[in-house]
């Protein structure tokens, strides 16, 4: 992670860039953690779970994305293709968020507490307590600052054909505009907080119902964003799965998910080991190359998100064939049991960036 | 499951992949099973037992000619190491003929009643997952119709490298 430190006022171009490559940052260290205990639920176990999981990754990249345009739109550059961008779990996350770690854990009651803590609404800590929301509404609060200050200078011409477009996303709620002016960065900015913590401002009140409707359709990722009264926020999703219930109609906060019951097998999971370093493949030498195979491709969609978001989006669309490979290499290493291990616990990637150089087999010999 | 490491070990050296790589992909117990459905448990002893008396290389490696010559050519393993080869690559378990079926097969599946419809089945997939696991659509350098998808535009690209590997005569 690039250098953290605690919430402050953004007044120069320089503190938004900062701001603003810390949220690719942010966004994206919510992946591992997301995919982790996806990846472990066991194929055609668990539905429920791995379609709730699955929706929220989708809508982290759709949350990188719009962090990364509104770089761009101001004239920066998001930075990807480093070992700095992936931290090392556990971690605080980069928003210097104190109050938890982010981990590496198989689907499990512990790893949805870290998932609720992770998209915690900003109304439900205390004050002083960062959360993702505060993170992003300090930054819509410098970008105000800097358009009044610098008017037309600060969304400068040429960076509409270096942002990502809509037609790149699916799966997930919400829609990729590009960044023009304030109103557009504020939008995209706004849809990570209402789809993260869902209470987007200051009048909330925990006491009056979602805007549900019969079902609750958790799936449905087709709503235009502020249109989709029947999708709940991450946080809301996620406690679903932690109280094994749904929301329904006139459910609140603090009413609780009264609908019907969600199932979850925490049996049919692999036994993952927690927070996987390398070296604990280092007496394996099979599993130890399958999980370096693993950091290549890794690094590998680094290297192509990296291009995708410095004037090449096209290489978004290679990016997602290398997404869908690196999910078929992380499955094949975690159905792997490490041997003499007294807990029973299988293999699991490590999530690390390698250097081009790093990346021959015999790097690691 | 019944022997299931040294289904593992013999199945690692039938395919030429790591036994990591076998169990990773999560169906290498319902091919042990199907075999076990269909080749009597003694058989089996023997095969594992011919198998473990191979002749091996410096590197631990069981000797390719070795294994051709009493396992493969052998009237009783060679039909079961070709239907684990099989298994692997192809998902599909592949019916044994009539006379290996009576002689070393499991009579209730295999043995033909005059009179009565034989219950062996035809050649059968394994199972919905074990086809989308099949060792055959990395090898090819592909991936199975509907499942595994690559990614939108991959059909414009060169197949991976791994189909170099394989020789066609």
């Amino acid at each position: 992670m690039y250098c953290r430190q605690p919430l402050r006022t953004i007044e120069t171009i320089d503190d938004l860039h900062y701001n603003l490559q810390l949220a690719v940052e942010l966004e994206f260290s919510t992946l591992p953690t997301y995919l982790q205990a996806l990846y472990s639920i066991k194929e055609g176990s668990n539905t429920i779970a791995y379609s709730v999981i699955r929706s929220v990754i989708m809508e982290e990249m759709f949350h990188l994305t719009n962090a990364a345009n509104v770089l761009i739109a101001t004239g920066g550059s998001p930075a990807l293709n480093s070992p700095e961008f992936i931290p090392i779990y556990p971690t605080f996350l980069p928003d210097n968020e104190k109050w938890f770690e982010a981990r590496l854990l198989k689907l499990s009651p512990q790893a949805l507490m870290l998932f609720l803590a992770i998209e915690m609404p900003g109304d439900l800590v205390p004050i002083s307590m960062i959360t993702i929301g505060k993170f992003y509404e300090n930054i819509e609060k410098g970008l105000k600052y800097l358009d009044e200050k610098m008017g037309a200078d600060l969304f400068p011409c040429g960076t509409l054909d270096k942002q990502i477009e809509h037609k790149y996303y699916y799966g997930g709620g919400g829609i990729i505009n590009k960044v023009t002016n304030l109103d557009s960065a504020l939008f995209a900015l706004n849809a990570i907080i209402a789809q993260g913590e869902g209470a987007p401002n200051k009048h909330w009140d925990p006491d009056k119902s979602f805007p549900l409707e019969d079902t609750t359709g958790i799936e449905s990722g087709d709503h235009q964003l502020f249109m989709q009264p029947r999708e709940l926020s991450h946080f809301y999703r996620f406690n679903e799965l932690k109280k094994g219930r749904r929301y329904v109609l006139g459910d609140s906060h603090n009413s609780g998910p009264t609908g019907p019951e969600i199932n979850i097998n925490y049996d049919d999971v692999y036994n993952l080991k927690p927070d996987p370093q390398s070296g604990d493949y280092i007496h394996y030498p099979e599993l130890e190359e399958m999980n370096f195979n693993v950091n290549v491709i890794f690094s590998r969609l680094l290297d192509q998100l990296h291009l995708a978001f410095n004037g090449q989006p096209k290489t978004l669309e290679t990016a997602v064939c290398t997404m869908f490979s690196l999910k078929e290499v992380i499955q094949i290493l975690m159905r792997n049991p490490i041997p003499d291990n007294e807990l029973g616990e299988y293999a699991a990637p490590t999530w690390e960036y390698l250097s081009p150089e790093e990346r021959t087999l015999s790097s690691i010999r | 499951m019944y022997r299931l490491d040294d289904f593992y070990d013999l199945s690692a050296t039938l395919t030429d992949y790591p036994v990591t790589r076998l169990i990773g992909t999560g169906v290498g117990n319902e091919y042990n099973q199907t075999l076990s459905q269909w080749v009597r448990q003694d058989v089996l002893d023997e095969l594992y037992h011919c198998f473990s008396q191979l002749e091996r290389n410096n590197d631990g490696q069981v000797c390719p000619q070795a294994l051709r010559h009493q396992l493969l050519s052998n009237e009783k393993y060679g039909p079961i190491a070709r239907n684990i080869i099989k298994m692997w690559y192809l998902s599909i378990w592949y019916k044994m003929t009539d006379n290996w079926s009576m002689t070393y097969g499991i009579p209730a599946y295999s043995s033909p009643v005059i009179g009565v419809e034989s219950p062996t089945p035809e050649d059968y997939i394994i199972s919905n997952n074990a086809y989308i696991q099949g060792l055959v659509w990395p090898l090819m350098g592909s991936h199975p119709m509907g499942a595994k998808q690559p990614g939108y535009g991959t059909w414009s690209d060169a197949p991976l490298n791994s189909i170099a590997s394989i020789h066609l005569q």
